[in-house]
């Protein structure tokens, strides 16, 4: 049975796809554990190397298994499993050459090179150790100018891989085009070396002479076991890096999720062309391995994704819930001081009334009873302590109605506006017919308000609109419309205006745009107008232009 | 001091107050004695001649403060208008309280009338003015008949 003539071997395209799709997943988990060793420290580091020398090179290690199966010989085939683990330490090797160097801070062209001789070599070690195990009736032959030239190979491979993966290792993100690319390229470049490394040799067959002591024969089934044993692995370190801590990495996840999921299909797929090919019980057999290695990514999925995905999802919540609280303490402090506050504005206004209304009285009377009988000095002292007296008693007062629109509030009701309006013009009845001023009215809506509110809040746009006049005949008109979901009111004057600049400080307490002596006041009306309608969910604000009048506008929601 | 001279009992605790009103009354026309009491206690006493006051006149007119120490003005109020000999005395409640169940309750324990001190001076003396047109001069007042214009 000894012929001369060397033996012809064909390739299973089933298998080299697959080792083609796994060159590419341990390219990519290469870039991945670079990032990871290079930013580890200490102890972390030292795992991360180890972990990652381990996953890569088995990596690498299955690629080229994948592709040795691939090569079908009419002859039967045997491996030496001692010879193939050597040649899975060997892949290790290299790989933890290659993370050593990439993840060095700096990589210079000496440094580059010696990293590249020393993977490329372990990569072709890792070749022909691996060709080494086959035990086969048959001959091996070397082409010197192949293997050199996949020696070589393995070497600029090694080169082009670790520039790219030391120049992508920060770049965190699960998944981008340059990453991707990278990988694809370097996964592609494996599989030229090992397949340059095949053709270099030539089978002839010959009488089994070898020992076969420890020689085992692979069955598909050993193939796919292969196949998935890698993938698990190598998924694991695509998974391994997820934080759920921000938006950015929940996209890294659905990235991630995806992928691994379009990983399964391509073994799925892969698996059922096996079928095809198989047939028989072997079929069967790796079905039922097909089906077990879904469940097994799955299972990786469930321990590296959702686990921590939980945890990150109940401790969000729990953080959520105790914000909340805080939240809600904070909110409830600030309530109860904000009461405290108003009521002591009010206590304070109220009790500081009493003695003020000694000291004006008293002053008041001094002047009463003195005035003109002591000399001009007395005269002149008294008439400062008066006013001031006076002044203190005004802003008391307007202070105590402020702290009055919270405090006393009555409860919203019907209230013609009409009726408020009138009653305001009542109260201002004195200064309306001594300015000579003509009040205009529209027809006023009854809408949901607090009666004795809406009449200060007239009284007090009305008080300004008489107050701030000038030489011009004063006209006033009061009016309202409807809109969208409120109403406005407007109250119109034809006075001095307002600067735009000054639109929203004026209804800030004390600001006052004039002195005292030009126009009197404490700087609170406008205020009060402010809480009042903001009370009622409204809005106030001013259209004005300096010398031709002020529009006072403010928007109640409807009830 | 003649007997048309008009007598008025104070009762208020606050010596500014007392003296603001003895002062708006001399500033009026009727011939009048004010006597002061600082608290309900006190007022009560007086009205009922307990010692020390056995020689205190039955007044014709009573101011009442409302927020005294020791006996409330309403407390003093209840006792005046549960006791026959004093309830015909107009009582004119003068406080600075505007609170609206302050008022109700003074009226259904009978006060004559419940008047707001005004915190401005021209505003008082002219309450006061008002209360001496009212009820010394305009109104009978059962103990003397009539108001005497001096």
């Amino acid at each position: 049975m000894t012929t001369n003539s060397p033996l012809v071997g064909s390739y299973d395209e089933v298998l080299v796809a697959l080792s083609v799709v796994i060159a590419i997943m341990a390219a990519y988990a290469a870039l991945e554990l670079a990032r990871r060793v290079t930013f580890a420290r200490g102890w972390s580091r030292l795992l991360w190397l180890t972990g990652g020398a381990i996953a890569m090179g088995f990596g690498i290690w299955s690629m080229h298994y994948m592709g040795m199966l691939a090569f079908r010989l009419p002859i039967a085939v045997q491996y030496d499993w001692p010879t193939v683990v050597l040649s899975l330490i060997a892949a290790i090797v290299a790989s933890t050459i290659a993370l050593v160097v990439v993840s060095r801070p700096k990589m210079d062209l000496k440094r580059a090179l010696l990293g590249s001789v020393l993977m490329g070599g372990g990569i072709a070690a890792m070749h022909y150790t691996g060709m080494h195990a086959m035990r086969m009736p048959a001959m091996c032959n070397y082409s010197a100018g192949l293997v050199s030239l996949s020696v070589v190979l393995a070497i600029v491979i090694s080169l082009v891989a670790l520039w790219l993966t030391f120049h992508f290792r920060r770049d965190a993100a699960a998944w981008s085009w340059r990453k991707s690319a990278s990988a694809v390229v370097m996964g592609l470049a494996i599989p030229v070396m090992h397949y340059t490394g095949m053709a270099a040799v030539t089978f002839t067959p010959s009488t089994m002479h070898e020992n076969l002591s420890h020689a085992i024969s692979v069955s598909s089934l050993g193939v796919t076991s292969i196949g998935l044993v890698t993938f698990v692995i190598l998924g694991a370190v695509l998974l391994s890096n997820l934080r759920f801590d921000s938006l950015p990495t929940a996209r890294q996840l659905i990235a991630r999720y995806f992928g691994s999921l379009g990983l399964i299909s391509v073994l799925a797929i892969l698996g059922m062309l096996l079928v095809e090919h198989q047939g028989g019980e072997t079929g069967q057999h790796l079905q039922m391995a097909l089906l077990l290695s879904v469940l097994a990514v799955l299972l990786v999925q469930g321990i590296l994704v959702l686990r921590p995905a939980l945890a990150n999802i109940h401790q969000g919540i729990s953080q959520l819930e105790l914000a909340k609280q805080a939240l809600q303490h904070k909110s409830e402090e600030l309530a109860r001081s904000n009461a405290e506050l108003e009521q002591f504005a009010y206590v304070a206004s109220h009790d500081l009334q009493e003695p003020l209304r000694m000291v004006a009285s008293y002053t008041q009377l001094l002047a009463r009873r003195y005035q003109g009988k002591l000399d001009r000095d007395a005269d002149e002292f008294i008439g400062f302590a008066v006013d001031g007296a006076t002044r203190m008693q005004t802003l008391i007062r307007d202070l105590l109605s402020y702290s009055r629109v919270m405090t006393q509030g009555r409860s919203l009701q019907p209230v013609d506006t009409r009726r408020a309006f009138d009653a305001a013009c009542e109260n201002l009845h004195q200064a309306i017919e001594e300015s000579g001023v003509a009040v205009s009215v529209g027809s006023l809506p009854v809408i949901q308000a607090d009666p004795t509110q809406m009449t200060q809040l007239f009284q007090n746009l009305l008080g300004n609109a008489l107050k701030y006049r000038n030489e011009r005949t004063p006209r006033i008109h009061v009016d309202a419309r409807s809109a969208e979901k409120s109403w406005l009111f407007s109250v119109e004057d034809n006075g001095i205006g307002i600067e735009p600049q000054y639109f929203e400080r004026i209804f800030q307490m004390f600001q006052r745009l004039h002195t005292r002596e030009k126009y009197s006041g404490t700087g609170i009306g406008l205020a009060i107008c402010r809480r009042i309608v903001e009370r009622h969910g409204g809005k106030i604000w001013v259209e004005s232009a300096p010398g031709r009048g002020s529009t006072f506008l403010f928007a109640i929601p409807r009830a | 001091m003649s007997s048309n001279t008009i007598e008025i009992l104070l009762v208020e605790d606050n010596a500014g107050d007392a003296r603001l009103t003895l002062e708006a009354f001399k500033e009026g026309r009727v011939l009048n004695r004010l006597t002061v009491m600082q608290d309900g206690v006190q007022a009560l006493a007086y009205l009922r001649r307990e010692e020390p006051y056995t020689a205190a006149r039955t007044p014709d007119l009573i101011l009442l403060d409302l927020n005294l120490p020791r006996m409330s003005g309403r407390e003093v109020l209840a006792h005046i208008k549960a006791d026959e000999r004093l309830k015909t005395i107009p009582v004119v409640v003068l406080t600075t309280s505007e609170d609206t169940q302050d008022i109700a309750r003074a009226y259904s324990q009978h006060a004559n009338c419940y008047i707001t001190k005004p915190v401005d001076l021209e505003q008082f003396l002219r309450v006061i003015q008002s209360i001496e047109n009212f009820w010394l001069t305009l109104v009978r007042l059962p103990s003397n008949g009539a108001g005497s214009v001096r």
